[in-house]
């Protein structure tokens, strides 16, 4: 029997200590590795937004706004279906500030098409556009033909599956990466697409013209990027003085909003790691404490056969190092379990794009996660080490406490 | 007492899944009350719970090692075929972010691999108890 | 091998009454030569148990030295005095001496197993079989009565061979064919060369012992 065996059965033979002591530290580690999963996932998600969104200034008609938030449409996939005339495109191109303009087309499939659920189609041309292309392109590097559609990471269909919407067939032709927003939940298509299924839906008796124009003339958004050098904030109100019954607007500022939601939950998250970890160690501090009397006759047992202060210190920290590291093991184990599965019940629930970041990056906070807990549950017991150092083995055994 | 901790823990785990899969943890539901794609997946879930369930209940009152080792394997292969209901043998709705994918189907697959591992510990300490006895 | 105090006391501190201390060992000196059994006895609360700490070097007396050979036990660092307590002087306490969470014979190999060395199996086996507890080998220390627990923690003291035996109150719980067996194997001990002490308030170990020296009040006539 070795050193090792000694704190093995010193741990095993004392089942209810030991359980408790893991139990504690494996809630800690729960507490830190999935709210820094949590976090780290809406910090990428924003990243992924600001990167995927490409422009500066949205141009949707004047209504659109009192039909859906845009920062909703954008990151819960919440189903937006307005329209203006497709003039409007020409008119912002030749605003002075703008580079370039591309026109986005939505439709709302019917609930029974697909997924049992309605689904934003969104039509883009191909030639122009600049925001969902560069997206497109690392999953498909061709251009898209008429009648196949590409799918947000979110819909449930494979690369070559046929998908009815409004009674036509369309091919998958690719499926996307995920982004951690609403527009992982989207089918993409080009523009004669989606005016085939507008005027499949006009079939179906749901209408999407306008006052003044025909099913091919009509836009749903228009995304601008400014030249560089310009201020994105003159073009945007240029932009609003300029088109007639429309509103731009800066997407700037939908990010900004959607970073101080994340900082206002990730917060949230802080104080209560926080409030776990100062409840966690108090418990933990009883826990050694209350050892401190319970393992003092032992322990003056293993000074009177020759274990020196170091040694026995030593061995109390090592205990506590095993009793963390298991429950820090554990702990993190059932973390990955809460958190991983359930990554779009969090993402839905807190209403925030979030991205769960790449293996190595969890590996990496799983191993900080476990770290810290061991760390927590050494210095939880360093005390009561030092002290149970200090037992004077003679009085001790004598007292035959 | 003790024997009976890991039929405890399968039986409470089998009533969370029953009842979950006809409350929280069930298929989606629809406004309209029309039947979601996934109600089949909800119903077979329910119905694997209950034997589960079942098992579990004749665990608690059989003495026997060997016949109780034998209804921990039925529950083990009841539990494993569990973990294939939503979304291989019954198909869900086509969007992630539903109901069904979202929470049945993770919460489900996380009880039925636990239903798993306490019928694989069941198996262990029915068959020591045989050994223990022998000797 | 020689194991001597030189004027050694031992004061503690008190709360009440005349004076603030307790004088418990008072200027002691004492030689113990190797292969002699020693016997050191005097009523309750005499000091006899505070001296033999002090000559194991578990309590630092107030005053005086205790040397095993020339070095100064008390000189040393915790880690050699440490290291010393386990390979050259072992001591049997007069309380519960027992690691619970270990069987009796790892309870027994303990002292071995602390410095890494082989284990000494073929030796606790034998005097596991003459103290009579080879039968409770793998009873956890919970199970066992004080006389067994007592025997235990002598067959580890035998088993580590140490130089220096001491031993307090050995026989306290045992039976008269258990205290037999005991005293003529700490008899024998000092006959292969062990520096053997026990302390007692009984008389028993007298007619074992090579020298006996009564203790009173603190001082040893």
């Amino acid at each position: 029997m070795k050193h090792f065996s000694l704190m093995i059965r010193n741990l095993t033979r004392r089942p209810g200590r030991t359980t408790a002591l893991i139990l504690l530290t494996a809630f800690l580690a729960i507490s830190v590795f999935c709210g820094t999963i949590v976090v780290s996932s809406l910090r990428h998600g924003l990243d992924s937004m600001e990167n995927r969104l490409g422009a500066d200034i949205i141009v949707v008609p004047a209504e659109a706004e009192s039909k859906v938030s845009m920062k909703n449409l954008l990151l819960q996939g919440t189903i937006g279906t307005f329209y203006m005339d497709a003039s409007a495109l020409k008119k912002v191109q030749e605003t002075e500030g703008v580079g370039r303009a591309s026109a986005q087309v939505f439709l709302s499939s019917m609930k029974a098409d697909c997924c049992s659920v309605k689904v934003q189609i969104i039509g883009f041309d191909p030639e122009n556009d600049f925001v969902v292309q560069p997206w497109i392109s690392e999953s498909l590097n061709r251009p898209l033909s008429d009648m196949e559609v590409v799918v947000g990471c979110r819909v449930e269909t494979d690369v070559g599956n046929n998908f009815r919407i409004y009674d036509r067939s369309c091919r998958v032709a690719a499926k996307l990466a995920s982004t951690g927003t609403g527009l992982d939940t989207a089918v993409y298509c080009n523009m004669n697409t989606i005016h085939i299924l507008l005027q499949a839906a006009e079939e179906k008796g749901i209408s999407h013209k306008i006052d003044t124009g025909n099913d091919s003339d009509v836009v749903s958004a228009i995304y601008v990027k400014v030249l560089p050098g310009a201020d994105p904030g003159v073009v945007n109100n240029r932009l609003n003085g300029h088109i007639r019954k429309a509103t731009a607007i800066r997407t700037a500022g939908m990010i900004t909003e959607v970073a101080d939601s994340l900082s206002g939950v990730s917060r949230t998250i802080a104080v209560l790691i926080i409030a776990v970890w100062v409840l966690a160690l108090i418990i933990l501090l009883i826990v050694f404490s209350m050892m401190v009397n319970e393992r003092r006759r032992e322990l003056a047992v293993y000074r009177l056969l020759g274990m020196s202060r170091k040694m026995l210190s030593g061995m109390i920290l090592k205990e506590a190092a095993l009793c963390s590291l298991t429950g820090a093991l554990c702990g993190t184990a059932v973390g990955a379990v809460l958190v991983f599965p359930f990554t779009t019940l969090i993402e839905t629930s807190l209403k925030l794009p979030y991205l769960t970041p790449d293996g190595g990056n969890v590996i990496l906070y799983a191993c900080i996660a476990i770290a810290v807990t061991i760390l927590a549950g050494c210095v939880a017991s360093a005390r009561t080490a030092s002290a149970l150092s200090r037992v004077d083995p003679g009085t001790t055994l004598r007292e035959g406490a | 007492m003790k024997k009976n901790v890991f039929c405890g823990i399968l039986l409470a785990l089998a009533a969370v899944i029953a009842i979950g899969s006809v409350t929280v943890l069930g298929p989606c539901v629809h406004e309209d009350g029309s039947e979601a794609l996934c109600s089949s997946a909800g119903r077979a879930v329910l119905f694997d719970g209950c034997t589960l369930a079942v098992l579990a209940a004749l665990i608690l009152f059989m003495r026997k090692p060997s016949i109780r080792i034998v209804l921990f394997f039925i529950s083990l292969c009841v539990a494993a075929v569990g973990i294939a209901l939503p979304g291989t043998f019954f198909p869900l709705c086509r969007m992630d972010t539903m109901h069904c994918r979202a929470v049945m189907k993770p919460a489900m697959i996380i009880l039925f691999a636990s239903e798993l591992i306490v019928s694989v510990c069941g198996i262990i300490v029915e068959r020591n108890r045989i050994r223990r006895e022998r000797a | 091998m020689q194991l001597r105090a030189e004027g050694i006391s031992r004061r503690y501190f008190r709360k009440h009454g005349e004076a603030n201390y307790f004088e418990a060992v008072r200027s002691v000196s004492l030689t113990l030569e190797s292969g002699t059994f020693t016997v050191l006895n005097g009523k309750s609360g005499s000091g006899k148990t505070t001296l033999l700490n002090m000559l194991a070097g578990l309590l630092i007396p107030s005053e005086g030295r205790v040397y095993l050979d020339k070095t100064d036990l008390y000189a040393l660092e915790d880690k050699d005095l440490s290291g010393l307590r386990n390979k050259r002087i072992s001591v049997i306490p007069q309380g519960r001496s027992s690691v619970d969470t270990l069987s009796v014979y790892e309870n027994i190999l303990l002292p071995g197993i602390l410095y890494g060395g082989a284990p000494q199996t073929e030796e606790a086996e034998n005097w596991m079989e003459v103290l009579g507890i080879s039968g409770l080998r793998n009873a956890l220390p919970a199970e066992l009565s004080g006389g067994e627990l007592r025997r235990m923690a002598i067959a580890r003291t035998l088993t580590a061979s140490p130089e220096v035996i001491l031993a307090d109150e050995p026989t306290g719980d045992l039976d008269d064919d258990n205290t037999t067996v005991v005293l003529t194997a700490f008899q024998q001990a000092a006959k292969a060369g062990k520096t053997v002490l026990v302390v007692s308030h009984e008389t028993d170990a007298e007619a074992y012992a090579d020298r006996i020296y009564h203790m009173n009040n603190g001082t040893l006539e």
